[in-house]
Parts: structure tokens; sequence; C-alpha cells
């Protein structure tokens, strides 16, 4: 584990979030599954109205999150993996702001794990899971 | 209903951008492992490929790398999964970032200071915050842009 790949780990978490709408637009709307024979640019509308019919759902029916999953912790797939693995040879232009936040992340995360006693190469894989429920003293004072 | 659905007045009421004002996501603060480091994220952007069935003189452009005929979409989203931006139409070749740069000028804005989440896949720039990567993620993507697209939404 290093800066580079806690980063990835919680950006993918985050980012997920439109993994998820993905995933109820579709279901919701199995159209978006065939290839209606209209003119392009119909096929090209469809999308759209069906996001502002979902925003019109999410906005007007309170029972809506029942239909949905939870909010989960992510679990990186290969693809992400191989990206977050791929992080220590980095090569690319980096982004100032994305090298602060990483290393903002990582100052927290390691005296988090000192206070408590675990070194942060000793939980492979399960360095997500011991932020749960210590809300309270983490640094979220900025 | 689908001209209804997806113009000015209903589309445009309920798919909006954010602008810098909005408070941060709820969401995002209410997670530990996520605040304050994502404090400035308006949401997360991200195509995906539509199945479409395009005329015969488009198809070939219309194939995206996992094979099928599809139109890329570029959609954002706010941390709350609702919608905040469409971008439909470009056929399916066209690689994410291609998609991206065509949205910056149709209706696409992004606050300074401001940014999306994104994978690997879009250009690091100050507007979208990708994960770190190596060389060989998504690289094989980046030579065959698309050249044309079906119609450029939304029109307003």
């Amino acid at each position: 584990m290093n800066k580079e790949e806690l980063f990835n780990l919680r950006h993918a978490s985050a980012r997920n979030v439109i993994e998820r709408i993905f995933g109820v637009l579709k279901r919701r709307f199995r159209i978006l599954l065939l290839a209606p024979e209209y003119s392009m640019e119909i096929q090209a509308r469809i999308p759209a109205a069906l996001c502002a019919i979902h925003n019109f759902i999410r906005t007007h029916d309170a029972d809506e999150s029942l239909t949905e999953p939870e909010f989960m912790d992510y679990t990186p797939n290969d693809h992400d993996h191989n990206a977050s693995v791929a992080a220590a040879a980095e090569a690319d232009r980096s982004s100032g702001r994305r090298d602060i936040i990483a290393q903002q992340m990582w100052d927290d995360y390691v005296r988090i794990c000192n206070e408590r006693g675990i070194g942060e190469d000793d939980q492979s894989g399960g360095e997500y899971e011991e932020f749960e429920g210590e809300e309270e003293d983490e640094g979220s004072d900025i | 209903m689908l001209f209804a659905f997806s113009s000015h007045p209903f589309y445009t009421k309920y798919i909006q951008l954010p602008t810098a004002d909005d408070p941060a996501s709820p969401t995002i603060r209410e997670n530990s492992k996520l605040w304050p480091y994502f404090k400035d994220a308006l949401g997360a952007l991200d195509g995906s490929h539509i199945h479409c069935s395009p005329p015969l003189n488009e198809r070939a452009a219309s194939r995206n790398r996992k094979g099928f005929l599809s139109q890329n979409c570029l959609f954002g989203c706010s941390f709350e999964l609702k919608f905040v931006y469409a971008y439909t139409g470009w056929e399916g070749s066209a690689t994410d970032a291609r998609v991206y740069e065509d949205a910056l000028l149709n209706g696409l804005h992004i606050p300074e200071g401001k940014y999306y989440l994104a994978d690997a896949g879009f250009p690091c720039c100050e507007e979208l915050l990708i994960p770190y990567r190596g060389r060989r993620y998504h690289l094989a993507e980046w030579g065959r842009a698309g050249l044309r697209y079906f119609s450029a939404f939304p029109s307003f």
C-alpha cells in the first residue's frame, strides 16, 4: 500500500456512484438494452430523456431509495487493480492537486494506523474496513 | 413525448449542472474516507455505450471496442445519484476523452476550482480528477478518436 494506491481506492469508491446510476438507469429503462430502429436523432434523445425522467422520479418518489443497492464500499475489479498496481510505476503527467490530496489522505491514514498500533503494511487489502464507524476522530476540521 | 422529456422546460428543470456556490455533497461530507479530500468534487463523469442501430453507412464508425454497435454517451452525476449532465449521440468508436472534449463546447461547464471524478480514460486536467495510472491503462483507445457525430445534445 502506498499513497497512490490509497488514493486510487478511495477515488474509485467515490467515483463508483456513476456505475451505480448507470445500473439503476439500465434496470429501470430496458429500452436502453435494445437498439430501436428510429433515426439517429431520436436514438440520441432517448438516453437524455430517460436521465431527466430518472431525476424526476428521484425528486418526487420518496420510496425510490428502497429499490436501489446500498452505497457500498468499493471492491476493486481487475481493471482498477491494474491501474492501482501500476501506480507505483507512475510515469504520466502528474496533477498537483491530485498529489496534494493523495499526500493528505496518506498522512491521515498513517497517523490513524499509528494511533491504533497497526502497521500500515500489516493489513494488505484490508485497510479499507478499519475506518468504519470511526468518523469522530478523523481530521475533518479543514 | 420523447421531445418533451429531452427538451426545455422538463429537461432543463430536472437536469442541472451544479454551480460553484452549491454546498459540498452530504454523501461526501458524511464519509470520513472521502471528506475532506474530495470536498471540491461535484460528482462523477463517465461514458456509457448504449446500443443503437445506425444507418448502414455509419455502422463501421459505430462499432465500439467491445464489438457491438453503440452510441457513446457522456453522463455526469451527483453523489446523490442524480444526473447533472448528458451528452449523447457520439459514435461508439469515439473515446471518452474525445467525447469529453466536445462536451466542453456543448454545455458542460465546470466552475473554476471544482472538478468531477473520472477514470483513467479521461485527460488529466484541472476540471477532472483521475486515478494514478500506468502506461498500459486504456492506452489502446487513444489512437482511434471518432471523426463525426450524429447530433449535438442537449440543444438549449
